[in-house]
């Protein structure tokens, strides 16, 4: 198929982006619609001019949902490429790991949000430790992944030229298992912000998710859509820096791999 | 296979080394699982893990029977399976259609993907106060939530899936004058099939937690209900069992497609 250039299809994009909006203004409009359900996207900017019903000022709230994201984000990341890599290394233990990781896919994970609150209480530590425990998973399943990914034609080469063993770890297997890392680390970032502002609408004491489940409750419709356009910004924020990141290492964002 | 073995016996003899590798992995497999469990139990039972927050296997079993007598088990699970089941059909229909269209010319794919992509990535439980609002406490509001969690990830397997039929393929199809019936039968659909099968499981995962997270933050019945109310009365007995159960009822699922995902992906070399 032809190429789409870069122009043509940013241009596109923001066409896009202009239609929803003008189709956010007018629609509700002219179809009546109650404004419990889609008030017109005026009427949500409007929202950043009032205060917050869960008082206190946006750009706290946005930095505390930051740090817990960047927290569980580091932890996750650590113990998925500690953990990972010598489980991927060995060929008879990655064989066992990888269909127990693909099967802790399917555990809803999400379920165990009140026994962190349990545990941990409503503040910042339970939102890091549940979006760590989270985001450990893609990590951790793509380190194993990529660390039994490299073809055996290096090892050979490796042989004939002699290569003590920390050097074949480094200079083959790391280097092998940088581009499945690089793509676990980009799943971790956008599940550490699923898990974080998930937590922080069932128990929290700031954050955003903290002010929709607040402004949720009070049927304050039009400044739910204004905090989820902020949540929608700071995780496009994230994730763009993530693939810039990737881009460096000349990796592509494969975000339905599973 | 090399031409040298004969016919009768090399594919039987194949079949047979295969499944013992296969069952050997198998029982491996089950045995990290065992030892799980043992651990959880030892680790319980000398209390260096809290047993009233974490529980152990035999104090879930205990648990299970009691409250399969008490009938907590069943309307519960079927509520909950229920709406999966509907929001599965829902999501396979929008997101399968949209993204062959999406899908079937580079232009749409590029402008579109990217956006699809950071809305999956994008904490779509931010969304349930309007869903509640929009569309009442009552079954529909969970259906269609879960249905737009299954969305994302089948609406992208698809439209990858459709783009990655091969220039090639499709030039050969020409070569040889192929009809628009052939060539969707014998190349379109068995080149699309495997990538469409993985966004059904991831799909139906995620409508899964979708449903349970809106069970948990408003419904009187299934088992989100039952793992938030249990989670918050302290009976942490109870919502281990159906923290197991949604477990289950979400592998099986995505067992059920993984296999179906295997079978589909058997022409390819």
């Amino acid at each position: 198929m032809e190429q789409v250039s870069r122009s043509s299809r940013l241009a596109g994009q923001a066409g896009l982006a202009l239609i929803v909006v003008a189709l956010w203004e007018v629609l509700p409009r002219a179809l009546d619609m109650s404004p419990l359900v889609l008030p017109p996207f005026s009427e949500v900017i409007v929202q950043f001019n009032r205060p917050l019903t869960g008082g206190g000022t946006l750009g706290h709230h946005t930095w505390v949902t930051v740090q817990q994201v960047g927290g569980a984000f580091g932890i996750a990341a650590v113990a998925g490429i500690a953990v990972g890599l010598p489980l991927g290394m060995i060929p008879r233990v990655r064989a066992l790991a990888l269909p127990l990781l693909t099967a802790a896919f399917a555990v809803p994970i999400m379920v165990l949000i009140p026994l962190f609150l349990v545990s941990f209480g409503l503040g910042m530590k339970s939102k890091v430790a549940f979006g760590a425990l989270y985001a450990f998973f893609p990590v951790v399943f793509n380190v194993v992944a990529g660390a039994g990914n490299v073809e055996k034609i290096y090892f050979d080469v490796a042989r004939a030229y002699g290569l003590s063993r920390s050097e074949r770890i480094r200079k083959i297997i790391l280097r092998g298992a940088a581009r499945n890392t690089l793509n676990g680390l980009q799943m971790a970032v956008a599940i550490s912000i699923i898990a974080v502002v998930s937590i922080e609408m069932f128990g929290a004491l700031a954050g955003l998710g903290y002010l929709i489940h607040r402004a949720g409750q009070r049927m304050r419709i039009a400044e739910v859509y204004a905090l989820i356009l902020v949540t929608l910004l700071v995780a496009y924020l994230l994730l763009s820096a993530v693939r810039w990141l990737g881009r460096l290492f000349d990796v592509k964002l494969e975000i339905s791999a599973g | 296979m090399t031409t040298s073995t004969p016919a009768a016996l090399g594919p039987t003899a194949r079949v047979r080394r295969l499944n013992w590798a296969k069952l050997s992995l198998a029982l491996q497999v089950l045995a990290v699982l065992v030892a799980f469990l043992v651990l959880w139990e030892v680790l319980s039972r000398t209390e260096v893990i809290d047993p009233r927050i974490f529980s152990s296997p035999t104090l879930i079993w205990d648990m299970w029977w009691v409250l399969l007598d008490r009938g907590l088990i069943w309307p519960h699970l079927w509520e909950t399976t229920r709406h999966l089941l509907w929001a599965f059909v829902l999501f396979t229909v929008v997101a399968g259609v949209l993204g062959v269209v999406l899908g079937m010319r580079q232009y749409t794919f590029e402008v579109f993907y990217s956006p699809i992509a950071i809305f999956f990535a994008f904490p779509k439980v931010t969304l349930y106060p309007i869903f509640l609002i929009a569309f009442g406490l009552g079954a529909q509001s969970k259906i269609l939530f879960g249905a737009l969690f299954g969305f994302f990830p089948l609406v992208m397997n698809t439209m990858v899936g459709v783009r990655e039929v091969r220039r090639l393929h499709l030039d050969l199809m020409r070569s040889i004058g192929a009809g628009p019936l052939f060539k969707f039968f014998r190349l379109l659909l068995p080149a699309t099939l495997p990538s469409f099968a993985t966004g059904l499981r991831i799909g139906f995962v995620y409508a899964g937690i979708g449903i349970l997270l809106a069970e948990m933050f408003a419904a009187v019945r299934g088992l989100g209900n039952r793992i938030i109310a249990a989670g918050y009365q302290g009976t942490l007995d109870q919502f281990w069992v159906y923290v197991v159960l949604s477990s289950l009822l979400l592998l099986a699922g995505a067992g059920f497609f993984r296999i179906l995902e295997l079978r589909l992906s058997r022409w390819r070399p």
